[in-house]
C-alpha cells in the first residue's frame, strides 16, 4: 500500500487510528478496497435504476417504522 | 426428560394440570446450567438460585390463587444487551462489563409482567458484532450439537441455551441475522419481527435503522406465546409502531392448504451446502403435499443486499461507538474493533446510494407479495462450522465468510419484514438445518402458521443434541 494511502486511511479513521496495528492497517487497507468495490455496484444499482419510487427513497435512517402507514 | 427440556406451552400445561410446579422447573434448568454451562459457556450471567427460587415460588402460589399470567413460572434468559434493572449487562462487552442498570428494557419488563422468571444473561458477539460469538472477554459460546463448531451470533448464547435446555426461552436482537443464524447452527427457533413491532429501548444498540428486537424458543408455538408478550408500542423507541393486538397463536393448527409460497432461484436459492439444500427442497416437498402452492418470484435487488447492509450498518455503528473508538480502542476485540472503525471509510454517498437500494428492495418485496403470501428461502446458506473456518467452498465456488453467514438474511433487516427461522431437517453431518420464512410487515401470524406446518412434518426426526442427551436422558 502506497504510504500516501496509508495516511489518508489514518486520517479517515481518526483518533481511533493511533491504536492500530501494521495488521489492522493492512486490514483496514484490504477492507477499503472491498468497500469500494461494493460500492460500486450500489452506485451502477442507483445510476440505472430510474424509477421514481426509489428515487425518492428514504435517504437517511429514519426510522422504517414512520412508513408503514 | 428433565423438565428444562421441555417447551414453554408443555411445561405451562403441566404446571397447569398439577404436575408440575414453578420451583421443580426453575431447579431443573437450575441444575442444567450447572451442568452444561461449562461446556456450552452461553450464560455470562446466572442469577442466583435463592432470587429465582424465590419468584418460582411466588408464581406457584400465584398459581394456586388463579393468578397465573401467560409465562408464570417460566424460565427465560435475555441476551446480555437487553437491560436488566440491577444485574449486570456488558453487551458481551468489556466495555459495558460493569454496567448495572437501573431500569429493565422495555422487553424485560413485558416478559416479567407476563411471570417469566428471568434466569441469566446470555453470551453473545461482543456489541452484536459478528456471527461467531467467539467473545474475547467472556469466551466462545459452544454449540450443544458439537462444541467444536460455532453456534452462530451473535445471539449464540440465546440459541445454544435453548438447544441445551438451560432455558425455555430467550430474547435475541437481529441487526444482520443475529436471531436467524443461531436458531438455523442450534437448531431451535427464532423471529426476526417486523421492523417496529417489538420495542427496543433499553437494548444496547448496534445500528439504529437495522436493529430488531424478538424472540427464540424451542418450539414455533412458543416463540409465538413470546411475541405475544413482547409486541406492542414501545414510547421509548423511536422506531416503534402503534399496531392492533393480534393472537399469534390462533392460526397455528390452520395448515397450509391453499397459502401461495414464494421461491427466489436467482439469489437465495442459488448457492448452498448439499445438506441445506435437501433440506430445502424436503420442506418445499412437504409444503406442496400439506396443499400450499410454490409460486417462482424475482427479487433483482437482492443481489445488492450485502452491499447495502454493510454500507448502512457500519456508518451508523461508528456513529453510536464513535466516543469509545477514539478513547480506548484497545478495550474492544480485534475483529470488532476493525470492522466498527471501517465505518469511518464509507463515503456519504455510500451510505445514500445504499439507502436508494434499500428502497428498491422494499418496493420489489411489496410487489412480489402481490402474489405470494410469503418467501421461503434457506436461513443459513452453510452447515453449521468448526471454530476457525475461515474458506468457504460452497456449490464449488468459494464464498467470502460474511456472505456464508448471512446472504439470505440481511435483506429483511434492510427491508424491515418479519422473517422466521425454523428447523427442517440435519445436514451431512448431522447438524442441524433450517429454512427462513418471510412476509408482508405484520403478517406474523401467517408465518407461524406455516412454521408450525413444518415443523409438524419435521417433528417425527427430531433428534436431540448429544451434549443435552448424556446429561439428561
Amino acid at each position: 500500500m502506497a504510504s500516501q494511502d496509508r495516511a489518508f486511511i489514518r486520517q479517515l479513521l481518526g483518533e481511533g487510528a493511533a491504536s492500530l496495528s501494521p495488521a489492522d492497517l493492512a486490514w483496514m487497507s484490504e477492507e477499503a478496497e472491498r468497500i469500494q468495490a461494493r460500492s460500486r455496484a450500489l452506485a451502477e444499482a442507483a445510476k440505472t435504476d430510474l424509477d421514481f419510487a426509489a428515487m425518492v427513497g428514504p435517504a437517511t435512517a429514519e426510522p422504517l417504522g414512520e412508513s408503514w402507514g | 426428560m428433565t423438565p428444562a427440556a421441555l417447551s414453554i406451552v408443555e411445561a405451562s400445561n403441566a404446571m397447569q394440570r398439577g404436575q408440575l410446579s414453578a420451583v421443580e422447573l426453575a431447579e431443573s434448568v437450575l441444575e442444567q446450567i450447572d451442568k452444561l454451562n461449562p461446556t456450552v459457556n452461553a450464560y455470562i450471567t446466572v442469577r442466583h438460585s435463592d432470587d429465582v427460587l424465590g419468584e418460582a415460588r411466588q408464581a406457584d402460589q400465584q398459581r394456586r390463587e388463579g393468578q397465573a399470567a401467560p409465562l408464570t413460572g417460566i424460565p427465560i434468559a435475555l441476551k446480555d444487551n437487553f437491560a436488566t434493572a440491577g444485574t449486570r449487562t456488558t453487551a458481551g462487552s468489556k466495555i459495558l462489563a460493569e454496567w448495572i442498570p437501573d431500569r429493565d428494557a422495555t422487553v424485560v419488563g413485558k416478559l416479567k409482567q407476563a411471570g417469566a422468571i428471568i434466569a441469566g444473561k446470555l453470551n453473545m458477539h461482543e456489541f452484536a458484532n459478528g456471527t461467531t460469538n467467539d467473545n474475547p472477554h467472556f469466551g466462545k459460546t459452544r454449540n450443544p450439537w458439537d462444541p467444536d463448531r460455532t453456534p452462530a451470533g451473535s445471539s449464540g448464547g440465546s440459541g445454544a441455551a435453548l438447544a441445551a435446555a438451560m432455558c425455555l426461552g430467550a430474547t435475541g436482537s437481529d441487526t444482520g441475522g443475529s436471531i436467524r443464524e443461531p436458531a438455523a447452527f442450534c437448531g431451535v427457533v427464532g423471529l426476526k419481527p417486523t421492523y417496529g413491532l417489538v420495542g427496543r429501548a433499553g437494548v444496547v444498540p448496534f445500528s439504529w435503522s437495522l436493529d430488531h428486537a424478538g424472540p427464540m424458543a424451542r418450539t414455533v408455538a412458543d416463540t409465538a406465546l413470546l411475541l405475544q408478550v413482547m409486541a406492542g408500542y414501545d414510547p421509548g423507541d423511536p422506531g416503534s409502531v402503534p399496531s392492533a393486538a393480534v393472537d399469534y397463536l390462533r392460526d397455528l393448527g390452520r395448515g397450509v392448504d391453499g397459502i401461495v409460497v414464494g421461491i427466489e432461484r436467482h439469489y437465495f436459492t442459488k448457492v448452498m451446502d448439499p445438506g441445506v439444500r435437501r433440506g430445502f427442497e424436503t420442506t418445499v416437498e412437504h409444503l406442496q403435499a400439506l396443499g400450499a402452492r410454490i409460486q417462482e418470484i424475482h427479487l433483482p435487488a437482492a443481489e445488492l443486499s450485502l452491499a447495502a447492509e454493510l454500507a448502512i450498518l457500519f456508518p451508523e455503528a461508528a456513529s453510536l461507538h464513535r466516543s469509545w473508538l477514539d478513547e480506548r480502542p484497545q478495550d474492544y476485540g480485534e475483529d470488532v474493533r476493525r470492522s466498527l472503525l471501517s465505518g469511518r471509510l464509507y463515503r456519504a454517498v455510500d451510505y445514500v446510494e445504499a439507502q436508494r437500494v434499500r428502497a428498491l428492495l422494499r418496493k420489489q418485496l411489496a410487489e412480489a407479495f402481490q402474489t405470494v403470501q410469503v418467501l421461503l428461502t434457506p436461513t443459513m446458506i452453510i452447515e453449521p462450522v468448526s471454530w476457525g473456518c475461515e474458506r468457504f467452498v460452497i456449490d464449488g465456488a468459494e464464498r467470502d465468510p460474511l456472505e456464508a453467514f448471512i446472504r439470505c438474511l440481511v435483506a429483511f433487516n434492510l427491508t424491515g419484514n418479519p422473517a422466521l427461522a425454523v428447523p427442517c431437517g440435519y445436514g451431512d453431518g448431522g447438524l442441524p438445518v433450517g429454512v427462513q420464512l418471510v412476509g408482508p410487515p405484520f403478517s406474523e401470524a401467517t408465518l407461524f402458521r406455516v412454521g408450525r406446518a413444518i415443523e409438524t412434518r419435521f417433528e417425527p426426526n427430531r433428534r436431540t443434541p448429544p451434549l443435552l442427551e448424556a446429561s439428561t436422558y
